[in-house]
């Protein structure tokens, strides 16, 4: 799975904040803020990954123990499934 | 053609109904051989040709591609296939002609108002690329400080804009009453007027630093406050259009975007009609010293 087109990542003042551009904002209204780990699954959805290899790759770059990156892919996957972010 | 200075540019146009826009662009006329940034023309014609080129996406009912010979053209057409619209941009939007069918029958507007319209978006769109942009806003300028009031429309950014009028008189001029444009120079963030102010004319050529924008929402009582970086994205992405039909243009409006967040103090304003809502702003952005 991968995240759609069509939006740009700008950090402001220690934000992550995600602005749909191009088609994407006759779709998409408003903007999305990102904490810290959801900016780094963001960034890494901008290929293909599995959840699996998102956890290994969340595992690879925070000091997180592997029930809590679990959760924490798993809670990030449902909010762009909820938001038909996924391409 | 006609030679334009908007917002410090030089603009070269050819209208199409010059009657109407010479009297539009009549404050800003320039007469001086400065090679034009940029350059519009507006054709109205009994058949347009149907755009060639490689077709890149369909957003609702206008299809957009891209030329053969490179310009990004947005066009709409009916059922028959007929083509009504056609606008064709060079990639740095430095070039521009905007194509109306004489039987083009708009369910809101008229050829003259989408004229006004689409040369207003052109110029917006180079002004983009220029590092500048638009924002949806009532502005004026007090003793020369500039502040743009935004709101979505019908809120009563205008008629707040008319109290500051009503107060100040002559310390205040109104310097673009809808879409004033805004540049960064070495002076800092500039606020200027343009010829497209939305309904009205309420429009000056003038450029002025902006010392503020306030974001007015309908309130029974009269308070404002700063508002945080992720609130006045917000606000800001919401008043500040990026075009549907290019995605890299829209990743340029994103970047004044946070330049106009990081360089101009942002306001939430809630207020009612009245001189105590001027009073609360004023207090806001001017300290004892300017007054």
């Amino acid at each position: 799975m991968k995240i759609k087109d069509g939006f740009v990542v700008r950090q402001v003042g220690g934000n992550h904040i995600v602005v749909p551009v191009g088609s994407m904002t006759v779709d998409f209204n408003g903007i999305i803020t990102l904490n810290e780990t959801a900016a780094f699954l963001w960034g890494q959805l901008q290929q293909e990954h599995t959840t699996d290899e998102l956890t290994e790759l969340l595992l690879a770059e925070y000091d997180v123990d592997k029930a809590t990156a679990e959760q924490d892919v798993a809670r990030f996957l449902d909010a762009l499934k909820e938001a038909e972010l996924l391409a | 053609m006609t030679d334009l200075c908007i917002a410090g540019l030089p603009i070269r146009v050819e209208s199409a109904d010059k009657a109407y826009f010479q009297t539009r662009y009549a404050d800003y006329i320039r007469r001086d051989n400065q090679p034009p940034v940029m350059e519009m023309r507006t054709r109205i014609l009994d058949e347009l040709p149907p755009p060639q080129g490689q077709m890149l996406e369909q957003v609702k009912s206008v299809r957009v591609l891209r030329t053969t010979d490179g310009r990004l053209c947005r066009f709409g057409q009916t059922a028959e296939g007929k083509v009504m619209f056609a606008i064709y941009c060079t990639p740095d939007y430095q070039d521009v002609e905007i194509q109306f069918c004489t039987t083009w029958k708009h369910p809101h507007f008229t050829l003259r108002e989408l004229e006004y319209m689409y040369t207003g978006f052109s110029f917006q769109n180079r002004l983009s690329v220029l590092g500048g942009g638009v924002l949806h806003s009532s502005s004026l300028a007090w003793r020369g400080q500039g502040v743009a009031f935004s709101a979505a429309s019908g809120t009563g950014k205008s008629t707040h804009v008319g109290l500051w009028k009503e107060r100040f008189g002559d310390d205040v001029q109104i310097i673009n009453d809808d879409k004033p444009a805004i540049r960064f120079t070495e002076d800092g963030p500039m606020l200027c007027g343009t010829p497209w102010s939305g309904k009205t004319a309420h429009n000056c050529n003038r450029m002025v630093p902006l010392r503020a924008i306030v974001f007015i929402e309908r309130g029974q009582q009269n308070r404002i406050r700063r508002l945080d970086v992720v609130e006045g994205m917000f606000h800001l992405t919401s008043q500040i259009v990026r075009p549907y039909y290019d995605a890299d243009l829209g990743v340029q409006v994103v970047d004044f975007t946070q330049r106009v967040l990081e360089n101009v103090p942002l306001y939430l304003l809630s207020c009612n009609i009245s001189q105590e809502a001027v009073d609360t702003a004023f207090n806001a952005i001017f300290s004892k010293g300017d007054a």
